[in-house]
């Protein structure tokens, strides 16, 4: 199991698309994966899931559907839309440049 | 169109409230439940699973709240609390009946029953029948 991680703020929806770009997932099941693509380090907190799938369905980057699961229970499901995997692709290049730009500062100082 | 789409969305939240809200809360709860079964797979109690999976949710009542915000017209959903509260208030502080309301009422309503008993004024010309 890797070492926990604390989420960095805003980092969330990104992980959500990306997570959605595979698979239509519901709540639970993005939370699943989340902890199962990261071996156990990432730990979502649930509280802030819910309203993030909220914004993001409102934004239209994420579609929500009730369907039956595969354990036979309602349950709403998401996938991404167009307009996400727009979104998703900005964020993505917003973190790598980011994350270019903080590696760059600490090597330096 | 992203703010087409909010809007709409709005819209249907706006229009079918209390459906929406029933299907949020049925989410989060189905959300604790397969937490609290992942558990009880592991060998949790159930009642143990249960209050587990609520504590590391948190708060759901506030969860809801911030779900919501994310789709109600913030300044329609200000005035209807407003609107609310000014009207419990007002129920809270209405004046309660005084002496001087039923004397108001004594003198406006002849046929009410006299303060001593006996059938109202409009009954006593008629005499009851003796059985």
């Amino acid at each position: 199991m890797a070492r926990k991680a604390e989420l960095l703020q805003g980092t969330l929806d990104m992980l959500v698309l990306r997570v959605l770009s595979h698979s239509e997932l519901h709540g639970w099941g993005i939370t699943q994966r989340l902890e199962q693509i990261s071996t156990s380090a990432l730990r979502v907190d649930e509280g802030s899931l819910y309203p993030s799938l909220y914004r993001m369905e409102g934004k239209g980057w994420i579609l929500g559907e009730w369907r039956i699961s595969e354990k036979n229970r309602r349950a709403k499901f998401y996938r991404l839309t167009k307009s996400g995997r727009k979104q998703l692709e900005s964020e993505v290049e917003n973190w790598n440049r980011m994350t270019e730009i903080i590696a760059q500062v600490m090597r330096s100082v | 169109m992203t703010s087409l789409r909010l809007l709409v969305r709005r819209l249907r939240f706006l229009f079918h409230r209390r459906s929406e809200e029933q299907e949020m809360a049925e989410e989060l709860r189905l959300h604790l439940e397969m937490r609290a079964e992942e558990a009880i797979g592991e060998g949790v109690l159930p009642e143990e699973a249960r209050l587990a999976a609520e504590r590391r949710f948190g708060n759901k009542g506030l969860i809801e709240e911030r779900c919501r915000d994310q789709l109600v017209f913030s300044e329609l959903e200000h005035l209807r609390q407003d609107v609310r509260y000014a009207v419990r208030t007002l129920c809270r502080n209405l004046p309660k009946p005084t002496a001087f309301h039923s004397r108001i009422f004594d003198n406006a309503l002849p046929n009410r029953a006299p303060r001593g008993g006996g059938p109202p004024e409009a009954c006593r010309c008629v005499p009851c029948p003796r059985v």
